[in-house]
């Protein structure tokens, strides 16, 4: 939400926000935060192996590149620390498949609009759609994720 | 085969340190604590949780437990630790954290290719393979020094974020996309709102309740008035929001014409 910036409780946020005509059933990815976050512009700065652009030895991870939440902290570890140690043995690294969470999630941070960037946790909505819509919510999420789990059995 | 760095012991760090010294190669992890703190860290263990004691969800139908699910299957051990000292929360994945910490700061300590250094880092070294996880609160010295290193853009500091909806549960019948001024792709949804629900909507969100901010965060306030909180221009007056996000300009309708000529407030989401 453009210009929302909120420091309004969690489920106060909701409940004023989806009297906005057409968000009356607003799904919230993440709610609006107020508090120190030192974050890079990855989109300016990373690529989505979490090299820096401007020196490849150079990796970074964490809530620092615009990642949010524990396990999305993890997952850039996992794959920062696998990219580390590829380099040092001449390997190439890594591009983890964007159907995954972990693909889809570094893809977006070193992909999106710069200009309003901002921390972005797990979400389905950063993951590639089916070409057919799977209408039922739950059935739609257990497909993505199927997906994901089977493309990440055919790396390593 | 040279050292690689790794700088900040926290959930990334730590798992990044694991992954290197898995692959066989030494690994140096600097975390600054406890010779410098940090404003939200309370001990000197690794991985500390520094809020919950909770990942999310643990179901693969939901975002987080799909990521717990990657994770568990490429052998993260910030995971497999997680799951080890596991406390009951409906379907979420929490943990013991003093254990869970402990438990960490152990097993890297003891892992013959990790050297695990007590020091502050405050300047990238230029030398080798270096991994920066640093987190939200990177010791001052060093967020100066990517600054100078990246640029004044690249850096923020205060973490001023607004809510991100899933745009499938937007009702289109209702909203509309458009840019501003029709610059670039329609890349916005807009959500028209008249008069009343204008007025309406404005007297919620001005007695709405807001969130404590800690300590630390109030010394650093001085950051919000560059990307004030909506609520914040909620209370400085009825028109407030009208001449910010919510201005009706640059917007056209087909169904509802231009916005500021027929009084229409617009917002993009
Ligand atoms: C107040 C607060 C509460 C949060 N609560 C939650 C929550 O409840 N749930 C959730 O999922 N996420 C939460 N987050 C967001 C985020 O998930 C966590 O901050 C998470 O710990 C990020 O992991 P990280 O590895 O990037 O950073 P951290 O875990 O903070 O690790 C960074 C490490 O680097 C060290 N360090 C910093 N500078 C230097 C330096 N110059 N030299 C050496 N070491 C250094 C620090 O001491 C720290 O140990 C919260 C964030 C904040 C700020």
């Amino acid at each position: 939400m453009v210009g929302f910036q909120t420091n309004l409780k969690w489920g106060e946020q909701q409940r004023v926000f989806r009297m906005i005509p057409g968000l009356e059933n607003a799904e919230f990815v993440r709610m609006g935060v107020m508090h120190q976050n030192t974050f890079l512009n990855a989109p300016q700065l990373l690529k989505n192996t979490l090299q820096f652009k401007y020196r490849d030895t150079l990796l970074a991870a964490g809530q620092i590149i615009g990642t949010e939440g524990y396990t999305a902290a993890a997952a850039g570890g996992w794959l920062a620390g696998t990219n580390a140690a590829r380099i040092a043995q001449n390997k190439e690294p890594l591009t983890l498949p964007n159907v995954t969470m972990m693909g889809a999630l570094f893809e977006f941070i070193s992909t999106a609009d710069a200009k309003h960037f901002q921390p972005m946790p797990p979400n389905f909505g950063i993951i590639p759609a089916f070409s057919e819509k799977i209408r039922n919510k739950r059935e739609r999420y257990q497909a993505y994720a199927e997906r994901s789990l089977n493309a990440l059995a055919l790396i390593r | 085969m040279n050292n690689i760095t790794v700088i900040g012991g926290g959930i990334a760090g730590t798992e990044t340190a694991w992954q290197i010294a898995q692959a066989g190669i030494p690994v140096d992890l600097y975390e600054m604590r406890p010779v410098v703190k940090s404003p939200a860290h309370h001990s000197e263990e690794l991985a500390e949780l520094v809020c919950s004691n909770s990942f999310g969800a643990d179901a693969t139908d939901r975002a987080a437990g799909l990521l717990h699910e990657e994770l568990r299957r490429l052998n993260s051990i910030i995971i497999h630790t997680a799951d080890s000292h596991r406390v009951p929360a409906g379907g979420a994945l929490a943990v013991d954290r003093g254990i869970f910490s402990q438990n960490l700061t152990q097993t890297l300590a003891n892992h013959p290719l990790i050297t695990l250094r007590r020091e502050e880092i405050k300047a990238i070294p230029v030398e080798g393979i270096v991994v920066l996880a640093t987190g939200p609160l990177t010791s001052p010295p060093l967020a100066q020094e990517l600054q100078n290193l990246t640029g004044m853009d690249y850096l923020n500091f205060f973490d001023a974020a607004s809510p991100i909806v899933v745009g499938e549960s937007i009702n289109k019948d209702i909203a509309f996309l458009a840019s501003r001024y029709d610059k670039g792709e329609a890349a916005y949804f807009n959500c028209p709102m008249n008069k009343e629900q204008y007025w309406h909507f404005w007297q919620e969100l001005r007695q709405a309740q807001q969130a404590e901010l800690k300590d630390f965060e109030r010394e650093n306030a001085k950051f919000f008035e560059a990307c004030l909180p909506i609520e914040e221009l909620a209370q400085r007056g009825e028109e407030t929001m009208r001449y910010g996000p919510l201005k009706p300009i640059g917007l056209f309708d087909a169904r509802l014409g231009d916005f500021k000529e027929n009084k229409v407030n617009g917002l993009m989401v």
